[in-house]
């Protein structure tokens, strides 16, 4: 039956959320803008029981719904995108081992996902030269002659948290060319040979890092490899797949927030002239924006509840983050614009959103790959 | 939280799938030709209780509820947007505020035949010069005795030239704006009023636009709906879920024309190759599919919310902003997919333009929906606070 509310656990996980980013998070975003990691931030989730959220309650995850997942992010993102974004990569690495590892993996890492034992997960599969062509991933993986463990060598970039991971998801090649050649690791930066490349200097979600990683000769046992080999491909796939609905979420969480100190500032300083029917062609704006964030969050929490019923989901997710992260990003710019020709208090806070935001239109699969994604499907008659 | 269809809308939609299919389709091209009326398919509507859809069973009615009739609307427009239209107003513009506002022998007098399809309605509310601005209209009903004495001129009135049963949105008191403004049903066999020219429209052409013309036209006071002063309330309030009806029409026709746009796609070639084998031609399908769904998602939860009983102004007010303007968005790219045919009436392309045009004026245009919007926007995130 059609319902659009959330089940009872979901909303209050949902409140949680709220109540802690629209109190201390709120607050404390402007630094983590300048920069700063979110440790306490970090913390703080994991204590709440936000970074593992889908993991079973075995293992310490709260044992709730990819609804519940995307509503406590949008919570999240909506006072601070860089949270946000370690919240989103924490639970979604947790997620894959929760669903492709074997019980020792789960007690090895998901326990210190969910306790903040580590700050956070990181996720590895863009390389310099294979972003939306993932399956062109060069990163070897190479066999002990005894089995025993792998060797990985090769170079991963834009590693959301990946100087900050406890554990580190990582794709390598075990096999030959294209997706079936690939093979997932859960990776300890402990290990000799894992390195922390260059820091990128971000135009937003400053206070995520975002890093290159490099593997010279890092030798993983076996018992870490995720599933059985040349399933990597498919365990990235699966990961994206409930991510985007996530980047979805955070998108729309970070919109809201610049919408809602749009209508704020505006309140406060009622100097909008009426004379010249700017009233209504700001109220006209707002419209739109309101518009647009409704349907976006509707595509998100479409696409997600199919993920809790076990339904096909590529094409729904791909349309939420199509839809949710371009509709956030019209938003923010219409509210930087309006702020700024208004002079408002609140505009600094709207320039953090729309820095944020600009990035989800590219991670987790751009903008353009998602199109390919929805339009594969259609053309080829499945639609 | 669920987007599945219970069996009861999975089998409305079937049905109204199916009558599509077979009865509409076919002939909704000629039917936009010749601009007739389609009298038999909307008989055939009634027998599948599709013009009385939310309307209990006692009341002669399908007794479904609004989500239902959404998707309905959605079926029976991608058939035939003039038939959608026709559809549409004899349900959300005459059952409902009838059903809403009506007492039980109004109800036994009109909305029983309007709901089973014997009679059909018309909403008149706009003027010659009052249409976002509907407080502004002229036509009076003046009380004299029992009667309303009802002078004025109605404009745009969808259905205007077949309907015999009017809800009439008129001045009692035209000393006041809001406040002074009525509802009547005007029952044309009995107290007949002058029906003026049929326009000449851009696309629904299959559903007649006429005036009304009221001069010395003396309605009985029972006929009145609610009290004196309820009128404005009735209208406002009708419209919220007509706005509903309209959003799914709108969907309706991005459907169709978005279906025709990708079967298209599959079958022409140029530079030795399918055309939707391009990644510009695959961009503009995957848009418009991901436009349809969002248009979806926000009528069914426009409908949900008025099923629930719950506030949905702004979700109808949002769903027909969106719908209908996804609609143009839709439609004018499948017409660019299919090239020069998309422009001629050979393919349908250029139809479902024309038709689409009208979901963003009718019932409340783009920029009234805006203010609705926005008012309860600023409200909900507590401007000047």
């Amino acid at each position: 039956m059609v319902d659009f509310h959330p089940s009872a656990a979901e909303a209050v996980i949902a409140a949680k959320a709220r109540e802690y980013a629209r109190g201390t998070l709120a607050q404390q975003a402007g630094r983590y803008d300048d920069g700063e990691f979110p440790e306490g931030p970090a913390r703080e989730l994991a204590r709440l029981g936000l970074m593992a959220i889908k993991s079973p309650t075995e293992y310490g995850g709260a044992g709730l719904t990819q609804v519940a997942y995307v509503s406590a992010l949008r919570e999240i993102a909506w006072a601070c995108g860089s949270t946000a974004v370690t919240m989103a990569v924490t639970n979604m690495t947790g997620e894959m081992i929760a669903t492709f590892g074997d019980d020792a993996q789960k007690d090895r890492w998901l326990r210190k996902i969910a306790s903040g034992e580590m700050l956070s997960a990181a996720f590895a599969l863009s390389e310099p030269s294979a972003g939306s062509d993932a399956s062109s991933l060069g990163t070897k993986a190479v066999a002990s002659d005894d089995g025993s463990f792998y060797t990985l060598d090769g170079t991963k970039s834009w590693i959301t948290t990946g100087d900050r991971a406890g554990v580190v998801l990582t794709m390598a090649r075990t096999g030959g060319p294209g997706a079936k050649g690939i093979s997932a690791f859960l990776v300890d930066p402990a290990l000799p040979g894992f390195g922390v490349l260059r820091h990128e200097s971000k135009m937003g979600l400053r206070g995520s890092s975002t890093v290159g990683l490099a593997f010279e000769g890092v030798r993983v046992p076996t018992h870490e490899r995720l599933g059985p080999e040349g399933i990597g491909f498919r365990v990235a796939m699966t990961a994206l797949d409930g991510g985007r609905c996530g980047i979805g979420a955070q998108a729309v969480g970070i919109a809201t927030g610049a919408l809602e100190a749009l209508v704020q500032g505006l309140g406060e300083r009622k100097l909008v002239d009426r004379r010249l029917g700017l009233t209504q062609l700001v109220d006209f704006r707002i419209a739109d924006m309101a518009t647009r964030l409704e349907a976006a969050w509707l595509l998100v929490l479409r696409a997600s509840q199919r993920k809790d019923a076990g339904l096909p989901m590529t094409r729904e997710a791909a349309m939420a983050k199509v839809f949710a992260t371009e509709a956030a990003n019209f938003v923010c710019q219409r509210a930087m614009e309006l702020a700024t020709a208004h002079g408002l208090g609140t505009r600094g806070r709207i320039a953090r959103a729309l820095r944020d935001v600009r990035v989800s239109r590219i991670y987790e699969g751009t903008s353009e790959v998602q199109r390919i994604v929805i339009a594969r499907e259609l053309v080829a008659g499945l639609g | 939280m669920d987007f599945a269809l219970t069996e009861i809308h999975e089998m409305v939609r079937k049905e109204a799938r199916r009558f599509a299919d077979a009865e509409l389709l076919p002939v909704a091209a000629k039917i936009d030709k010749t601009g007739e009326f389609p009298a038999d398919k909307v008989r055939k509507l009634a027998e599948l209780g599709f013009l009385g859809m939310a309307v209990d069973e006692k009341w002669g009615g399908a007794g479904f509820d609004n989500l239902a009739y959404a998707i309905a609307m959605e079926e029976i427009s991608r058939g035939c947007a003039s038939t959608g239209v026709i559809m549409s107003v004899n349900n959300s513009l005459v059952c409902d505020p009838i059903k809403r506002y009506g007492n039980d022998a109004q109800k036994k007098k009109w909305l029983v035949p309007l709901a089973q399809g014997e009679r059909l309605g018309c909403f008149a509310l706009s003027e010659p010069g009052s249409g976002s601005d509907a407080a502004g209209m002229r036509t009076t009903a003046i009380r004299d005795g029992d009667h309303y004495v009802v002078n004025g001129t109605k404009n745009w009135i969808t259905n205007g030239k077949e309907a015999d049963v009017c809800v009439l949105i008129v001045h009692t008191d035209p000393s006041e704006r809001h406040a002074g403004i009525s509802a009547l049903v005007v029952d044309r066999k009995e107290t007949p009023y002058g029906i003026g020219k049929v326009e000449d429209k851009l696309g629904i052409k299959g559903s007649s636009t006429t005036s009304l013309v009221f001069e010395d036209v003396r309605v009985p006071v029972e006929n009145r709906l609610g009290e004196e002063g309820d009128g404005f309330k009735v209208a406002m309030s009708t419209l919220d879920g007509g706005r509903i009806g309209i959003a799914a029409q709108a969907l309706g026709i991005a459907q169709i024309a978005f279906e025709e746009a990708l079967a298209y796609s599959r079958e022409r070639e140029a530079f030795g190759k399918k055309i939707g084998d391009f990644g510009a031609i695959r961009e503009m399908l995957a848009d418009m599919a991901t436009e349809i769904d969002a248009a979806r998602l926000l009528i069914w939860q426009a409908a949900v919310c008025k099923d629930e009983g719950g506030r949905y102004g702004k979700y109808s007010a949002m769903a027909k902003l969106y719908a209908s303007e996804m609609s143009a968005r839709v439609t004018h790219k499948a017409l660019q997919i299919h090239g020069g045919y998309g422009y001629v009436k050979e393919y349908n392309a250029e139809r479902h333009c024309r038709d689409a045009r009208i979901t963003e004026i009718y019932e409340g245009t783009s920029e009234i929906q805006r203010l609705v919007i926005a008012r309860e926007t600023q409200k909900e995130l507590g401007a000047g606070r």
